[in-house]
Formats: C-alpha cells, sequence, structure tokens
C-alpha cells in the first residue's frame, strides 16, 4: 500500500506552473528521495501533500483516503526554512508544537522526556532556544518534527547544519522510524544520503517528473556497462584477449597492477568477459562502475534541459 | 484546547510574561501622566522674573503716591506683586526711548496711550518674550484696570454695580424631538472624543504588535511548520486575538490602577484635609440641608452633564468599535506583516491603513465644533473611520439610522477585511526574499488555494 499517492498534479502560481501533471507513488514503511534542482518545485509538492496549499487539479490520498484535513497530525514536517520562536523556552515551544499536532498536554510531555534523554538534551528544557546553537536548535526541530509518532515524515535537507556526528544520529533515528512503520519522504541534493538511505526516488525538473523509481532500478537504468579490470600481465596479452565487443576505455599501471576499464558490447555478460579474458592474463579483480546518484542526477537533468531547449 | 484557541494562548502568555509588558502595564499610566504634567508644565511653566514698566500717558491707570516721589496703581487690587507670577510692575507717565529701556533694569516695556483706550491696542516692548501665560496674566491686568477707568471715569458708575449687572449669555440647548434639556454637545462630545482616542490607540499600538509578531513568525521561517498544522487563517486569527487580548489585559489593568492610584490620592488628600470630619459633620446635618446639597448638586453643569450621557449605549458601542474596530485593522496589519520581509518594506503598505486611522481622529475633532456636518456623518459610517468617529457623534446625538448602519458597515468591512487578509497572509507568509509591492498583493489575493 502507498502512504502517499499523487496523481496527475498541476499548480500554478501567476504566470509560473510549478507543478505539471506530477504524479508520485510513496510506498509504505520506505524512505522516499524527492529530488531535483532548486526551483524545480519540490517544495510545492511537499506543500500540497502538507495541504499548505492546494493544487489546481489532481488528486492526493493517504494512505488509500483522499487528503483531509485531518491527516496533518498523522504527517510530521521538517521544512527547509526552519526555526522556532527565539523567545520561547525549549520545553514550552516543544509542548506547543506537540499539542498544535493533536497530542495531548499529557502525552506531549512524556514523548518529550523520553526524546531529550535519547538525545541527551534533558538539561535543555527550560533554555531559551537563542542560546541555543544551530546544530542544538536542528535536534530540537527534528523532536517536534517526529514527537507525534507520523505514519508520513517530510524531511526536508534534515542533515544541513548538523556535525557529522549528529548527522549520523539523525540518519539513525530515520532508519529506527521507518523500522517502526513511518514513511519517510527525503527532499535533499546530498546524494549520499540518499544512496544510503532511500529506496524510491523521483526526480523532479522544470516541474515534471523527469526519472522515478526504486533507487536499484534507477541505477540499473544509468548502467554504462563498464567493469573494472584489475589484472597482471602485459597490456598486450589484454589486447588480444579483447576480441570483437569489447571496448577497452582506459588501461592505467600502478604499484605492478594494471586497470583497465571495458565497456561490455550489446548482449553481452561479465562471464563472457572472463572468458575471453582468463586465457591471456592473471585477474585480481573485477567490479562493475555503476554510476553514482550524483552522476544520475546530473545526467537525467542535462539530458532533460537539452532535450527542452 | 482547539488549535486556534492553542494559538491565542500562546501569544498571550508569550506576550503578558514579557518584561515590557510589565513595564509598560505598570508604568504606562505614570508615564502617560508624567508626559502629560511635564507638557503642560513646560508650556505654563515660566521662571523667569519680569520687570514690567508700564508707560501711562494719559495717566488712565496710575496716580501719584502719597509722598508725590513716584506713580502707584490706581486700583489697589491690581498690578500686585506675586511669587507665582513674579510680575513686578512700575508705571511712568514720560516715554522710554529704545535705548533707554535697553540699558534698564526693566524686560518688558508697555505703552498705554489713547490707542490703547479706544481699540484696546497697546504696544509691548520686551527683551525676553513673556510666556503665554505671562503675558495673558499681564494683559488681564491691563484689560481690567483700562475697564474700570471706563466704568469709573468716563460713565461715572460703580465698578462693583457694574460687575454686577454684566452677565455672560450660554443657551441651554433643546432638541424639539426629544424635548428634554439637552447639556452642551461640545461637553458631551468630550466624553465620545476621549472613548474614540482609546479605541485610536488601541488599534494602532496592538495593530502594530500584531504585524511584528508576524514579521517575527516570518523572518524566524517558524511559520511553515505551523501552517502544516493549522491552517493560516486560524494562525492569522489566533495571532489577532490572542495580541488583542493582551491589549484588554493591559486596558483592564491600567483602569484599575488608575482606580487604586486615585483611591489612594484622594484618601492621602482626605487625611491632609481632615476629610474623615467633614463625612462624620455630612452625617449630622439635618434633613433639610441634605436636601438644599441635593438640588444644588442637581442644578450644577458638571452633574447634568454626567447625567445627560447615555452611558450605556456609549459603553456598549464603545465595547463593539473596540473590539471591531481591532480585529478589522489587527487583520490588515496582520496581512501587512505577512506581506513584507522587514520593518523599510512595511512603509508604504502601513500608510494606507494609518490614513484612514488619522482621518477618523481629525473629522472627530472637527465634529465637536460642527456636529450635524454630512462629512462627520459619511466617515461615522465608513467602517475604516468609524470606530473613532461614531463615538463622537454618538456622543453629541447621532439618529439611530446612523448607529445601525455604521454598526452593520463595520461587521461587513471585518468580514470582507479578514477575508482579504487571510488571502494576503496565506501567500505572503510563505514567500521569502521578494519585493513586494500593490500589483504582486492583487496577484496573491486572486490565487486559488
Amino acid at each position: 500500500m502507498n502512504t502517499i499517492e499523487a496523481k496527475n498534479i498541476v499548480k500554478h502560481y501567476a504566470s509560473h506552473q510549478a507543478l505539471k501533471n506530477v504524479s508520485i507513488a510513496v510506498p509504505e514503511r520506505s524512505v522516499f528521495g524527492l529530488l531535483g534542482p532548486n526551483g524545480a518545485g519540490k517544495t510545492s509538492l511537499i506543500r500540497i501533500i502538507n495541504q499548505i496549499t492546494a493544487p489546481d487539479s489532481g488528486t492526493v490520498t493517504f494512505c488509500g483516503e483522499p487528503l483531509a484535513p485531518h491527516h496533518v497530525e498523522q504527517i510530521g514536517y521538517l521544512p527547509e526554512e526552519r526555526g522556532l520562536y527565539k523567545s520561547m523556552k525549549v520545553g514550552e515551544q516543544c509542548m506547543y508544537l506537540a499539542q498544535l499536532k493533536g497530542l495531548s498536554k499529557a502525552e506531549a510531555k512524556s514523548r518529550l522526556m523520553d526524546w531529550f534523554k535519547r538525545f541527551e538534551i534533558h538539561t535543555w528544557w527550560d533554555k531559551k532556544i537563542e542560546d541555543l546553537s544551530k546544530g542544538m536548535a536542528q535536534k530540537v526541530q527534528f523532536i517536534t518534527t517526529v514527537l507525534h509518532e507520523p505514519k508520513l515524515l517530510i524531511l526536508d535537507e534534515p542533515f544541513s547544519g548538523f556535525d557529522p556526528i549528529n548527522a549520523e544520529l539523525i540518519r539513525l533515528e530515520m532508519l529506527r522510524l521507518k523500522d517502526q512503520g513511518s514513511t519517510i519522504i527525503l527532499s535533499t541534493h546530498d546524494m549520499g544520503s540518499v544512496e544510503s538511505l532511500c529506496d524510491n526516488i523521483a526526480l523532479i525538473n522544470r516541474s515534471e517528473v523527469i526519472l522515478e523509481g526504486p533507487v536499484r532500478e534507477v541505477k540499473n537504468r544509468f548502467r554504462t556497462h563498464v567493469y573494472a579490470l584489475q589484472y597482471q600481465g602485459a597490456a598486450m596479452d589484454l589486447g588480444i584477449g579483447l576480441w570483437s565487443n569489447f571496448e577497452l576505455l582506459e588501461n592505467t599501471f600502478q604499484d605492478g597492477l594494471h586497470t583497465a576499464h571495458i565497456k561490455l558490447g550489446e548482449g553481452k555478460q561479465l562471464n563472457d568477459l572472463l572468458a575471453a579474458l582468463i586465457p591471456h592474463i592473471q585477474i585480481i579483480s573485477v567490479r562493475e562502475l555503476i554510476p553514482t546518484m550524483d552522476e544520475i542526477f546530473i545526467s537525467a537533468v542535462t539530458k532533460f534541459n537539452q532535450g527542452h531547449e | 484546547m482547539s488549535k486556534i484557541g492553542l494559538i491565542i494562548k500562546r501569544e498571550y502568555s508569550v506576550k503578558v510574561k514579557k518584561k515590557s509588558f510589565l513595564i509598560m502595564t505598570f508604568l504606562g499610566p505614570i508615564l502617560f501622566a508624567c508626559l502629560i504634567f511635564g507638557a503642560v508644565l513646560l508650556t505654563i511653566n515660566d521662571q523667569h522674573d519680569y520687570k514690567v514698566m508700564i508707560v501711562d500717558f494719559n495717566g488712565v491707570i496710575s496716580e501719584e503716591t502719597a509722598d508725590g516721589r513716584g506713580l502707584q496703581s490706581r486700583f489697589s487690587d491690581r498690578f500686585q506683586y506675586s511669587d507665582s507670577s513674579s510680575v513686578l510692575y512700575e508705571f511712568s507717565k514720560t516715554d522710554i526711548s529704545d535705548s533707554t529701556f535697553k540699558n534698564s533694569p526693566y524686560n518688558v516695556l508697555i505703552k498705554i496711550d489713547d490707542g490703547a483706550l479706544n481699540h484696546g491696542k497697546c504696544d509691548l516692548y520686551y527683551k525676553h518674550k513673556p510666556s503665554d501665560m505671562v503675558e495673558d496674566k499681564i494683559s488681564g491686568e491691563i484689560e481690567e484696570a483700562l475697564e474700570r477707568f471706563r466704568v469709573q471715569d468716563s460713565l461715572q458708575m460703580d465698578y462693583a454695580k457694574y460687575k454686577s449687572i454684566k452677565k455672560n449669555v450660554s443657551f441651554n440647548l433643546h432638541d424639539i424631538e426629544k424635548l428634554t434639556e439637552e447639556a452642551d454637545n461640545g461637553m458631551k462630545g468630550v466624553v465620545g472624543f476621549g472613548f474614540a482616542i482609546l479605541i485610536y490607540f488601541f488599534i494602532f499600538m496592538y495593530g502594530v504588535q500584531v504585524m511584528r509578531g508576524v514579521m517575527e513568525e516570518k523572518t524566524n521561517r517558524i511559520v511553515e511548520v505551523i501552517v502544516s498544522s493549522v491552517k493560516p487563517f486560524q494562525l492569522m486569527m489566533g495571532k489577532v486575538i490572542g495580541i488583542g487580548l493582551v491589549g484588554l489585559t493591559q486596558f483592564v489593568m491600567w483602569i484599575m490602577l488608575c482606580g487604586v492610584i486615585s483611591l489612594a490620592a484622594s484618601l492621602y488628600i482626605g487625611s491632609q484635609t481632615g476629610g474623615a470630619a467633614v463625612v462624620d459633620g455630612m452625617q449630622q446635618v439635618d434633613p433639610m440641608q441634605q436636601q438644599a446639597v441635593m438640588e444644588a448638586l442637581m442644578n450644577n453643569d458638571a452633574v447634568n452633564w454626567i447625567f445627560s450621557i447615555n452611558w450605556p449605549l456609549m459603553l456598549g458601542l464603545f465595547i463593539f468599535y473596540f473590539i471591531g474596530g481591532y480585529l478589522l485593522y489587527g487583520s490588515l496589519f496582520a496581512a501587512i506583516g505577512a506581506a513584507v520581509d522587514n520593518d523599510t518594506d512595511s512603509q508604504q503598505f502601513m500608510l494606507p491603513v494609518t490614513i484612514p486611522l488619522i482621518i477618523g481622529y481629525i473629522i472627530s475633532s472637527s465634529l465637536l465644533a460642527n456636529p450635524e456636518s454630512p462629512v462627520g456623518t459619511f466617515f461615522a459610517i465608513f467602517p475604516l473611520t468609524s470606530p473613532i468617529v461614531i463615538m463622537v457623534k454618538t456622543a453629541i446625538g447621532a439618529p439611530a439610522w446612523v448607529i445601525l448602519s455604521s454598526m452593520v458597515s463595520l461587521v461587513l468591512a471585518f468580514l470582507g477585511g479578514i477575508w482579504l487578509a487571510g488571502k494576503i497572509y496565506r501567500v505572503g507568509i510563505l514567500m521569502y526574499g521578494k519585493k513586494v509591492n500593490y500589483k504582486e498583493l492583487l496577484k496573491w489575493i486572486r490565487y486559488s488555494s
């Protein structure tokens, strides 16, 4: 079942079209990467899911039901542009935001105590927000986003402002929440976190979804069938072994080992390459050069933009 | 608690816990009193000592002293020196040249000649310009002295007799429709004007607070988190109502504080002047005397004035316009706060909102002089000025249709204003770093949700 299913969403702001027939499906208990260049329309889509704005046309369902006002209590949203009331104390601020999400006072207090202990910030309760560092405030913001145990978490650049230790803490919390049943929409430009966290992605560019699907599948689509092969022996012997349908892209020699980048020809498999080379050289290792999400992002966006110019 | 209730509660508790709120609540009335007292003091207080030389060419107000050595006032109770005025008068029959005056110890020179007698105009030369208060005091002395001269010397009349027959004329006003005696419209208008000023200040002070609060939420970037939990309209109304309640609290506390201060002051004055003895004495006065006191009270203008005002209507309207006016302007101020990113940008939008308030204030004061003015009636109904103007208009006697249309138009404007403000607010709070103009605001109003 999908936690969120948006179909044919269209949104205009005056003469600017922010979303053109955008459709995404976010499966339950998954991390969904919402990617795209700045100004592509990600925030517009997020605001529609959060019911901050409504689409001009198209439908959104939440766990199979048409999106309705009561669903906001099952959504936790950490916007990219986030802040807190500076003059309020940490505790009262968290209590206020939790109650706005529908938690009772007692429930909010007890959950907050648990989270404060988990993040080792229980001494901050009476501190004023203006006395916190940016990273400290980010932790408080994360807690207020997840406190009401929402079915859907929408995190927009959740790691920005965090040092590597705290970023890892947040990453582990996200995985824990996913294990506990939450669905997460992660909007970020940090492709490393997309690779390590996301199960599915949608890439929005110029108001349209130009790439979507499970991360593994998307990566497969961008496979170049190039392998990095480490071997011992003469480069000449490699050349002899590589007959037609294999293309040697480069060959380097370092520390007594050759590394060759070889592209498989149409219809050829790794086994065919190995079978062709084994008689000629001593193979040490072989691995496929799979494009990173960064490369996929750049390639997809560049290709789309070139096609629309 | 409902979400809007939570927002109101937060706005209220954060604001009333602020030091600035406590300081303003307790020091506000004192500061205000000091401000008024200081301003009055500055106007009337003149620390200079004045030595005034009056050249009385015709000897109409001065005469020789018994020893023949100089001149003195003809009227023994006039031109007396007192500490409060610090004016010392001397007389001369011969003219004093400018250069002589410059080198003399006198700092004011007044010449009374035929012109003064016939047309009431005389020349005053000074080294240091006397304050209005001192000038009034000197001219008052000369005016009465000349009057005595005319009455006694020209008309050969006893001045005390003249005084006793000289009476001013004022009107007791009667509206033929009501056939009851009306107190002076001007006096009643003052009560309305007092209410109008309260509404004016309340709208301004707390309207601007709403605007700043919205701007704070926007620049803090908390607003997107909040509007993912509540509707922007709820957030806006929560803020407007919350800050309005803060204002009401402060207002009530000011009234209570003023009550306590005046009670304390009257008790103190009472203890100093033996007030308790007066009260004891009153209890022993016989019933006839008490009745006489009551009759005297009933004939007193001030008491008539207080009873002539329709207090229940005035208070009812005050509460209605106080709240209605604030809610209308509060939401407009909220919309301005949402549309801009900083104080500087807010100026261009503040102007059209503050101008009607200022017009309302000006019209209110002009209504005191011309109660039936059609312009005044129009602005008493026009919703952006009515919260201020209607108070004066009602105090001096507004027809029921004016009051009713004014109330209806305020309610309609409030609904329209809130709808408009809500549209601007909804888009504005999520719009950062954009220089907004009126064209842009119109676009926002046309956006679908």
